[in-house]
């Protein structure tokens, strides 16, 4: 036993993720996943929260900002789900059959998903281990972002070694597989007529929503309580235990009328997922669309592509096998780098199918 | 070469091993596959031989030769007929060859080479084929199983456990319940198994002359490197070995433990084991909370204590306080199991009990395995909004509590508001401590009997730990370094930080002001219990005062080797967990999946052919929506798989199957059931006009098989039949059940009748016509032998020979009870029989038979009233409640034991063989013969519980619906 100051605490644990201490530090990217995907192997299935105040505690005395540490603990949090190393699911209990009605996280599946460029995907966590590979591997995974990635050595068939190695392949289509195109006006109306066949609303406790007069550029500050206000929401519930339940609210004067919970059209997908589809639908019919940047950094083809609020996990995956995720800065929620070759594509992308608009043009 | 010339090589090649092994201390004994030969040679002498069994008899001058011969189709051997294999790849030794010839070479080879002699159950059942499996070291489908559990037990390598081969083939046999069954006999010879297993991860050492011949170890790791997974298992357990070897790590051994008694030494280590379990408390409403339980994982005590291992492999266990419904085989040997408490339990109790009881467990889980003693017990609610228990009893400034007691005047205590658990048995109150605490909140603190937390905070810096109470109480792996962060909420002078009262492991320092975090960085710990131990040093005179401690748990990691990760939301519950291809296709293997109601589950069955690997069958079965109970499945399966001609054809050629099932994100598995090797089995073939059935012997024995032929209508007469074995025999066109019989082994086959005979829904069924029985203990032993023999039968054909099988076993459960309960009774039965309508007026019949007084009524009424309530309860609960029914109406006190015998003998008559040993059940028999009244208030409590519960699809074996043992 001996004692150590701050930064050796930092670099041990970064060491213990199989990260390397010189070029990264306990509040990356990289190092959160990799609390929160250790975390999660002890204790899931959890409520989010657990596992976010789990690497929040852990890092007390090594973070400045503890407030905002937590905050992108838990960003990371979300884009691990929308990635697939966790699951959001109701509450599988052998005890009761029936469920409890309490979304928890639980850990994926070991699996991977094979890049065009013969790279695998790591996707899936295992418990009580930093990789589902033997520690003979481990220095080949390459760790960008909260993605895992493998390289093929020469001559090595990785897709079968994956295999053999108990990791179930998951194709890119289904893996990334998208709603069907829809505008932004139908998607509005189809919820709207979802949410009047719902029955009349009770009282609903723990309510928040987003306001969509304030700014589409500042995510978090587009959240506030519901109080006084009328009309129709994205909104979501406290639980008291659990992850928060989203869900399509028709308020007057503060007090519930009608509500749809979400998923609403696939019981397997996930809540938030149509909720952030169908605020951008309402930001894009409402005259303030949603937006993105593009920028091009003087010392790469590469271009990085800004979002400033969340977008469902089937498009994040898309850009996950085609680009990388990055720490966008700039006020940004999350960014990616997008090689030359795909930008047209992609811009046509997320214009048609997300609805955004590129914030230049905003300007 | 011929095989004089391989005779006199391999003569010289065994002499020289067994004398360069007579100096050796442990007497290694000598292995046939250690002949030395390459894989030419091999070749070479495989055709000798082969050239030799179709000219006459093998000689015993070229032993040596066939011996190799013997051993090296042993080591391609992958658990399915060996004889028949043998047969096959040697023409002429069904005519000329003798199998005790080949044993008696093997024993003579033992006595002149010291070569190994097999040893095990296994062992003492198959005396022939034992020798050359055993002599083959490690045949080539159970190398990848090996590496794949020395992977597994990596983490749990120590130098006293790598030094001993006995002590290693213990630990790979604790760890290899999920092997198939040829691995599990491999491992009832520890030694053997150890022995291999240091030579795998010892390789270098080994390849200068270890206890294997080189060059054999080398074809074995050469054999077992052919896929990349094996590869790196084997690998990652090898560099494990090497690093303990160097690091000399071994496992804490207190030096109080030398002085204590055997007994309390055992207490020790338990405690050591950190299987005590602890409580959460779960929000469900603004003021109310579940009671969780969270059992840890109980596999360590398998590893400490084998003699305990069959009760937690084998055995449900019920949790004190839960629902009553026992948790599957198995559960408790994995992490995060959380059981609901609908009672406080008595702190006298053991929270869990096994209904094989054991002991030797019994008595380790009193050490760890009580709820603590109260008065008081408090909870620490977190950000997630959950409550964990404190054990400390500490409370902070600024948090909130759950406190529970036994009286209920908590929620009156100051600082506390009211609150409830859905539990009965304690009362609840939520405490909030306030921020700074006064004076009179200190006292009312102390007054709930509570402490407030002392003046210095640890928590866990940097690396999540497994767990952490928030408190003083944390978890970590073995292969963690563990930092924790310490800080003091006032200045402090020297402070003495001390782990395990360990001089070695001591720290002084003297905080800096400035910056009053201090962070410390553990070695990696052995698994155990650590502590730390805070000291305030305040001058050179005065006494340390102890400022605080932190308690640290290190348990070994459970490393993934494939298939569905634990806490995913596919959770597989198989039981056994790895069951034979017989399990599977007879539906006694228990096979659930539990998974989120929005996903369903795909399963594909392949049947693969025993000789070539190849698969003759492949079938996508409908989805299932999660969850899956096992009657579903089982269902599902017979009428998707098991019932269908080609299914069942492919069946009897088949090896071994594989269940893939698939649910989507939640992932996937594949199961590999394997025959299990039986010394004799019916095949049956069923072909367009006519089926037949075949009798393969695989013993090694030349005692003639006794057969004989039950039929439906007369289920317990038999007519004796002349069968040879492999040679095809006709069913008789009105089927039935066809047993072959030798020494101790037994297998039989109900076959329906043709297809020409089904003319009406009315030949479905049967009515069979029982023999005239005395009221005695030996008839209805009778009867129960026959219910066992019937219900265990293998079943092929359609949905008939279920069907028949099941009035055959209603007319013989009919029949016991009538002899046990007398002729009313028995009419009563029939009546209950013919009746139809509402539930208690059908059950009338029967509860006038009951009239013991019971309260103000009779017991037949209270029992007819109950079954509706019963129906919704598990059969433990049920079995409690009718035990208790049963003393009330002062028929017999204490009689769980008995009432459990006759519910179980009138609903699945099968699940006999669990309850008790064949004495035990004659002596439960002459019981309910004295006490009738217990038998007609099973049958009745059966029938009226079958009567509430919805129908569900027919289970072979299973007479009344809602009893699954």
């Amino acid at each position: 036993m001996r004692e150590i100051d701050a930064s050796q605490v930092n670099a041990f644990t970064l060491q213990a993720l199989g990260l390397d201490p010189a070029t990264a530090d306990i509040s990356c990217v990289e190092a959160m996943a990799g609390c929160l995907r250790r975390a999660a192997g002890f204790l899931a299935p959890c409520s989010p929260r657990t596992l976010v105040d789990a690497v929040a505690q852990a890092s007390r005395g090594l973070v400045e900002d503890e407030r905002e540490f937590r905050d992108d603990v838990q960003d990371t949090l979300e884009a691990l789900l929308a990635y697939g190393d966790f699951l959001e699911l109701e509450e599988v209990d052998p005890e009761r059959p029936g469920g409890t009605h309490c979304r928890l996280v639980y850990l994926a599946p070991p699996r991977f998903v094979m890049r065009h460029t013969g790279v695998a995907l790591l996707i899936g966590t295992v418990p009580e281990e930093v990789l589902p590979l033997p520690p003979t591997m481990a220095h080949r995974v390459r760790h960008a972002s909260y993605v895992r990635s493998l390289a093929p050595e020469a001559d090595e068939d990785l897709r079968q070694l994956l295999t053999e190695l108990g990791l179930d392949e998951m194709s890119m289509e289904r893996w990334s597989r998208a709603p069907r195109s829809e505008k932004p006006a139908q998607h509005v109306e189809r919820c709207n007529n979802a949410l009047d066949a719902s029955p009349r609303s009770g009282d609903l406790p723990g309510l928040s929503l987003i306001d969509p007069a304030l700014p589409v550029t500042y995510y978090r500050g587009r959240w506030v309580e519901a109080t006084i206000q009328t009309g129709r929401f994205v909104a979501r519930r406290k639980q008291r235990y659990g992850a928060d339940r989203w869900c399509y609210v028709g308020l007057e004067r503060g007090e519930p009328a009608r509500s749809l919970d979400f998923p609403n059209d696939d019981p397997t997908k996930r809540g938030c997922d149509e909720a952030w589809r169908l605020q951008a639908a309402i930001d894009a019919t409402s005259g303030t669309p949603q937006q993105f940047r593009v920028l091009r950094p003087r010392v790469s083809d590469d271009y990085v592509l800004q979002f400033f609020s969340p977008v469902p996990m089937w498009a994040r995956r898309r850009w996950d096998a085609i680009g990388e995720p990055m720490d966008g800065g700039g006020g940004c929620l999350f960014a990616y780098r997008l090689p030359d070759a795909e930008i047209d594509e992609e811009l046509s992308y997320i214009t048609n199918e997300l609805w955004l608009v590129d914030a230049e043009s905003c300007n | 070469m011929d095989l004089v010339h391989w005779q006199d090589r391999l003569e010289r090649h065994f002499s020289h091993l067994r004398d360069s092994r007579s100096s050796d201390p442990e007497s290694h004994p000598v292995f046939a596959l250690e002949h030395g030969l390459d894989s030419a040679e091999i070749e070479d002498l495989q055709s000798e031989i082969r050239r030799q069994a179709k000219r006459g008899p093998p000689s015993r001058s070229h032993r040596l030769a066939w011996i190799v011969y013997a051993t090296e189709l042993g080591y391609a051997y992958e658990g399915h007929e060996y004889w028949q294999t043998f047969e096959k790849s040697t023409p002429g030794w069904m005519e000329h060859g003798d199998r005790n010839w080949l044993r008696d070479c093997f024993f003579k080879f033992r006595n002149e080479y010291n070569g190994v002699t097999p040893t095990g159950k296994w062992a003492d059942h198959f005396t022939i084929i034992c020798w050359p499996i055993t002599h083959a070291i490690l045949p080539s489908d159970l190398q990848s199983q090996l590496a794949r559990v020395l992977y597994r037990i990596r983490h749990r390598f120590d130098s006293d456990l790598l030094h001993s081969a006995d002590r290693l083939g213990e630990a790979v046999a604790q760890f290899s319940h999920d092997t198939t069954s040829r691995f599990q006999n491999l491992v009832q010879h520890p030694f053997l198994v150890g022995w291999v297993a240091k030579a795998l991860l010892f390789q270098e050492e080994h390849k200068t002359g270890g206890v294997i011949l080189p060059a054999a170890l080398e074809r074995i790791v050469a054999d077992l490197e052919r896929t990349q997974r094996a590869r790196h298992w084997l690998k990652g357990a090898a560099d494990s070995a090497r690093d303990t070897t160097v690091r000399g790590l071994r496992r804490r051994a207190p030096a109080e433990w030398r002085e204590a008694s055997a007994l309390d030494q055992d207490r020790e280590i338990v405690v050591n084991l950190g299987i005590e379990p602890d409580l959460v408390l779960r929000p469900v409403s603004e003021d109310a909370w579940d009671v969780l339980l969270r059992i840890r994982d109980l596999s360590p005590l398998i590893e400490r204590f084998p003699e305990v291992r069959q009760t937690l492999t084998e055995s449900r266990c019920t949790v004190a306080g839960s629902s009553g419904r026992p948790l599957a085989r198995r559960r408790v040997l994995y992490p995060g199991q959380q059981i609901q408490l609908r009672r406080w339990p008595s702190p006298d109790r053991v929270l869990l009990s096994f209904d094989r009881p054991c002991r030797i467990l019994e008595g380790l889980l009193r050490t760890e395995c009580l709820l603590r003693r109260g008065p008081i017990w408090i909870f620490r609610i977190t950000a997630d909004g959950n409550a964990h228990e404190i054990r400390t009893l500490r409370v902070r400034p600024g948090c909130e509590y759950i406190v529970l007691s036994k009286a209920p005047v908590i929620a009156q205590a100051p600082l506390t508001s009211p609150t409830s658990v859905t539990c009965d048995g304690v009362h609840a109150a939520h405490l909030r401590v306030p921020d700074p605490v006064s004076a009179r909140a200190a006292n009312a603190i102390s007054e709930l009997g509570l402490q407030q937390a002392r003046a210095i905070d640890f928590w866990p810096a940097g690396l999540v730990p497994k767990s952490w109470d928030g408190e003083g109480q944390c978890e970590w792996l073995s292969v963690d370094q563990p930092c924790i962060a310490m800080r003091c909420d006032h200045e402090l002078g020297e402070i003495l930080l001390e782990l395990d009262a360990d001089p070695a492991q001591t720290i002084r320092m003297v905080p800096d002001s400035r910056s009053p975090t201090v962070f410390l960085r553990f070695p990696q710990l052995p698994p155990g219990k650590h502590q730390l131990v805070a000291y305030a040093l305040p001058s050179q005179q005065s006494e340390a005062q102890r400022l605080g401690q932190l308690d640290l748990l290190v348990r070994p990691p459970r490393p993934w080797t494939g298939g569905v990760a634990e806490r995913g939301g596919l959770v597989p519950m198989v039981d056994p967990e790895t069951p034979s291809l017989q399990d599977v296709w007879e539906g006694r293997a228990q096979i659930a999946l539990c998974g989120p109601p929005s996903h369903s589950v795909h399963c594909v069955v392949s049947l693969f052919q025993t000789s070539s690997g190849s698969r003759i069958l492949k079938r996508g079965l409908p989805p299932l929506p999660l969850p899956v109970d096992s009657t579903l499945w089982r269902g599902h399966f017979r009428q998707h798989i098991a019932d269908h001609p080609d299914a069942q054809n492919a069946y009897d050629r088949a090896g071994w199957c594989t269940l893939g099932f698939t649910a989507d994100e939640l992932g996937s598995f594949v199961m590999r059931c394997e025959r299990e090797f039986t010394p004799i089995r019916w095949a049956y073939e069923c072909g367009p006009h006519q089926s037949h059935l075949r009798l393969l012997d695989d013993r090694g024995s030349d005692q003639s098989i006794h057969v004989c032929q039950h039929e439906f209508e007369t289920p317990d007469r038999h007519q004796e039949l002349r069968v040879e074995p492999e040679q095809p025999l006709t069913p008789n066109p009105k089927g039935g059940m066809y047993v072959a019989q030798c020494e101790s082994y037994q297998s039989a086959i109900i076959v329906p009748p043709s297809s020409s005979r089904l003319t009406s829904f009315a030949d479905l069924g049967v009515q069979p016509k029982l023999t005239p029985r005395n009221r005695t203990v030996s008839d209805v032993m009778e009867l129960l032998a026959l219910m066992d023999l019937w219900s265990r039968s293998r079943l092929v054909g359609d949905l008939r020979s279920l069907l028949k099988q099941r009035d055959v076993l209603m007319a013989l459960a009919t029949e016991t009870f009538g002899l046990l309960a007398g002729a009313r009774w028995r009419a009563a039965e029939s009546q209950f029989a013919d009746t139809h309508g509402p539930t208690d007026s059908r059950l009338k019949s029967l509860a006038v038979e009951i009239p013991a007084r019971y309260g103000r009524g009779s017991l037949g009424a209270v029992l007819t009233t109950d079954c509706p309530e019963l129906a919704r309860r598990p059969i433990q609960a049920r079995v409690d409640a009718l035990a208790r029914h049963v003393s009330r109406a002062n028929i017999v006190r204490h009689a769980r034991s008995l009432v459990e015998f006759a519910l179980r003998m009138a609903s699945c008559p099968q699940s006999l063989r669990d309850w008790g040993a064949e004495a035990d059940r004659e002596s439960a028999v002459r019981s309910l013969l004295e006490a009738p009244t217990i038998a007609k208030a099973a049958r009745l409590v059966i029938m009226g519980v079958d009567l509430c519960i919805p129908s569900r699809p027919i289970v072979a074996g299973l007479l009344y619906n809602g009893w699954e043992w």
